[in-house]
């Protein structure tokens, strides 16, 4: 049995006694020793694919001329900020996360909020969780290949539903303007359901007596909602948002499927924009240094994010 | 004397088709092969090319050419082949296991579509890994893997049953070639033409003529235009790296070059200009959803008789067309050249990368894969157009491919696009220019005007030494 040292605990409390042998230092090396394999695989997986990037992009390397890497300094960075193509990505990059999110989180709160709703819970949340699991199992590329059929101009399910109401068919994916909202139409889809999904187990879980309480002081559906119900789930809602965030930044797949990054560069998002230049024209030096630009923009998001999140819990 | 264990058979075969299998299988002799093939129509040397392969069937051209090996000489060895995942890798899965039999190899084969194959092929050569024994290039990439692929001057030295003269000049001068040097043997060439409805060009008394102009191809898609039948046909955005062939068929035809000998972008601006108008004016009479259309859309269209003529190549829509449980057209259509007989020339080569595992074995499938017999047989069986000339004058082969006299003419017209490392981005540029400009979103004279300033820097900083010289031949 291992002999036991007193700890001196504040008045009031009961004495603490811990192992004599485990010492203060003794616990920290346990404690290296312990968080150190986590931390050499973060490091193998990320921080060193991290670093080699990095590296990579402060130099020219493109391969379709020479397999060498030469340093060249920031002149990748600062050819990327003053070039127009990589710019205007960036925009409708920003663009399509916002748009998609916003409409993703309002519309999945809505449906959320139907499904749960006391008397059709039985009825509603089962075959709809069943329903909306379909568009976040298929893969993205099915997705861009499904809609792309839907969209088509001849014989596609989208306008022959818009022929009914009168509209002529819409070229959707040969216009620059109507292929950038296909593709924002395509996301919604595909991920409007994770969003119902996360807000209706949230839902699920919010305590009864607090909405009990507000009916009972006469306050409507709607004020239950938005000050008893919304204040309870924002913690949900900050995570759900921030995920969608970055994933909605990364979106390749249905862009490639559908579209091309086209008609001209319409749809050529931010993702996109850097695989084609890493991966078809193989100037990795300059897709290393956009992937990092990339990265700072969806870190200090991130950050944001995270900081509201920190800032409610200290409120709390 | 008929050799051991074949036997002539007593059943003529009445086309090549059956002739092949017959031979193929070891059910006919090879002098009852010849004679059958002669019968059939074809000359005795190409009755004879085809019995050796032409350095095809690599183990009769191997024992002609004094090289004795035994059948299992590759016992053990596998032979790992990427292919564009089209008509190339069905015809290559098709002959696999007569190869298999013949070396003792394993062969496996990868596919991949048009747009991942370049970059899983820069890949897999920039990285060395080796992964690939074959590789199918096609000819606009030979400047940028050149480097990265086996020269094969020393093989056609040591192994005289492959003769690049048997190839079709034009194609064979830029295709599996960079420079001076030779890294692939052409396996596939192709043309892009106008596919027409042979029975509504004789409803509406017309004739077709070889020798017409754009006018008259307009004015005739304007005629068919109609009671649910549209005149003309391309493809859009779904396979927008084919919205250049649809301008250069035009811009060649009005005399213009893609750069000048000194590397100079779009020396014929006007030209340029007016060819995108060109195509904006065909468009009028094309289906609705045509700048949204892939190539399969477009055949789709064609062989369900929904348009009268299409802007095609001829490869990717003879099998559709010519299947009856795919086709409404079938014996319906023929074959028109692009007015000025200038289209863009599709090509592909069979290489060996450097970092390949087995170089012997892969020289053994480039012979094999790319021989008169295996051509014939991919042309009859799944419409990949030859590289060898031979085959597009043999009386038999024209017999059961009508277009084969006009594709003839498209193919001696036909133009390169240029092929160093850069012009996979240039291209694309031109095409993202080309869509926006094809649907109204730009104006033509701006979509070149942005196209001839990116150019300008993709070109000025990285073209070769030397003149220019792709789409000048």
């Amino acid at each position: 049995m291992i002999p036991a040292e007193e700890v001196s605990a504040p008045p009031g409390k009961a004495r603490v006694l811990l192992p004599r042998r485990i010492s203060r230092r003794g616990d920290l090396v346990m404690g290296i020793l312990f968080v150190l394999p986590a931390v050499g695989f973060l490091c193998l997986t990320s921080l060193y694919p991290l670093a080699y990037s990095l590296a990579i992009s402060l130099g020219t390397w493109d391969l379709r001329y020479s397999p060498l890497w030469t340093f060249s300094g920031l002149a990748n960075y600062e050819q990327l900020f003053q070039d127009p193509y990589f710019l205007f990505s960036l925009v409708i990059s920003v663009v399509f996360a916002v748009v998609t999110v916003a409409v993703e989180t309002v519309l999945g709160m809505a449906i959320a909020l139907l499904v749960t709703r006391q008397r059709s819970r039985g009825l509603l949340i089962r075959p709809a969780r069943a329903l909306l699991l379909i568009p976040m199992v298929m893969a993205p590329i099915l997705v861009g290949v499904l809609w792309r059929m839907l969209f088509n101009t001849d014989y596609g399910l989208v306008n022959y539903v818009l022929s009914f109401f009168g509209i002529h068919p819409i070229n959707w994916l040969a216009q620059p303007t109507s292929a950038y909202v296909a593709i924002i139409i395509t996301d919604i889809w595909e991920w409007t359901p994770f969003i119902v999904l996360a807000f209706t187990s949230a839902i699920m879980t919010l305590p009864q007596e607090l909405q009990e309480a507000a009916r009972v002081d006469g306050a409507t559906a709607w004020q239950i909602f938005w000050r008893v119900n919304l204040p309870v789930l924002m913690p949900v809602v900050i995570i759900v948002v921030l995920l969608r965030f970055l994933d909605a930044f990364k979106v390749v797949d249905t862009v490639y499927a559908m579209t091309q990054g086209g008609p001209g560069n319409a749809t050529q998002l931010m993702s996109f924009w850097i695989y084609q230049q890493g991966l078809s024209y193989f100037d990795i030096g300059y897709a290393a240094a956009a992937s990092w630009v990339f990265l700072v923009l969806v870190f200090l998001l991130s950050f944001f994010l995270i900081r509201k999140r920190l800032q409610q819990l200290v409120r709390q | 004397m008929t050799p051991k264990g074949r036997k002539n058979v007593n059943k003529q075969p009445t086309d090549l088709d059956s002739l092949q299998e017959l031979w193929q299988s070891g059910r006919i002799s090879r002098q009852g092969f010849v004679r059958a093939a002669m019968r059939l129509g074809l000359s005795l040397a190409a009755a004879e090319a085809l019995a050796i392969g032409a350095g095809g069937g690599a183990l009769e051209a191997a024992t002609k050419s004094g090289e004795a090996r035994s059948e299992q000489r590759f016992k053990g060895q596998t032979l790992n082949l990427l292919y564009f995942a089209a008509t190339y890798a069905v015809g290559a899965q098709m002959v696999i296991p007569e190869f298999q039999k013949m070396t003792g190899a394993t062969v496996r084969l990868a596919q991949s579509p048009y747009l991942s194959l370049f970059t899983k092929e820069l890949t897999s050569l920039v990285s060395g890994a080796g992964d690939f024994d074959v590789m199918q290039v096609a000819y606009q990439w030979d400047g940028q893997f050149s480097p990265y692929l086996e020269d094969l001057a020393p093989y056609l030295q040591r192994d005289k049953s492959v003769n690049m003269q048997d190839f079709i000049p034009a194609v064979a001068a830029v295709t599996g070639t960079w420079g001076r040097r030779r890294h692939g043997i052409p396996n596939a060439c192709d043309a892009y033409g106008i596919i027409y409805r042979t029975d509504i060009f004789q409803k509406h008394g017309i004739k077709a003529n070889a020798q017409w102009t754009w006018d008259e191809y307009l004015r005739l898609a304007k005629e068919l235009t109609g009671g649910g039948m549209h005149g003309t046909s391309i493809c859009g955005q779904a396979n927008k790296e084919q919205a250049d062939s649809f301008w250069t068929a035009r811009y060649w035809s009005l005399g213009g070059h893609l750069l000048t000998r000194a590397w100079k972008p779009l020396p014929q601006r006007q030209a340029a200009v007016k060819a995108v108008e060109m195509v904006k004016s065909a468009l009028k009479y094309a289906p609705r959803g045509v700048l949204s259309y892939s190539i399969s859309d477009e055949n789709n269209a064609f062989v369900t008789g929904k348009v009268a003529m299409a802007e095609l190549w001829p490869s990717l829509i003879r099998g559709t067309a010519n299947n009856p449980k795919q086709s409404k057209v079938v014996g319906l259509w023929n074959l028109l050249p692009y007015p000025g007989h200038h289209p863009q020339l599709s090509a592909w080569s069979v290489a060996i990368p450097r970092s390949a595992k087995n170089k012997a074995l892969a020289w053994e499938w480039l012979k094999f894969y790319t021989s008169t017999q295996k051509q014939l047989l991919f042309l009859n069986k799944v419409g990949v157009g030859p590289t060898r000339t031979a085959l597009y004058t043999e009386p038999a082969v024209v017999k059961q491919h009508p277009d084969f006299p006009t594709h003839l003419i498209s193919l001696k017209g036909t133009r390169a696009r240029f092929r160093f490392a850069a012009s996979q981005q240039a291209f694309n540029f031109l095409d993202d220019q080309l869509m926006l400009a094809y649907g109204g979103s730009s104006s033509p004279s701006s979509a070149i005007g942005a196209v001839a300033s990116e150019w300008q820097k993709v070109v000025t900083d990285h073209h070769p030494a030397g003149q220019y010289t792709d789409d000048y031949a």
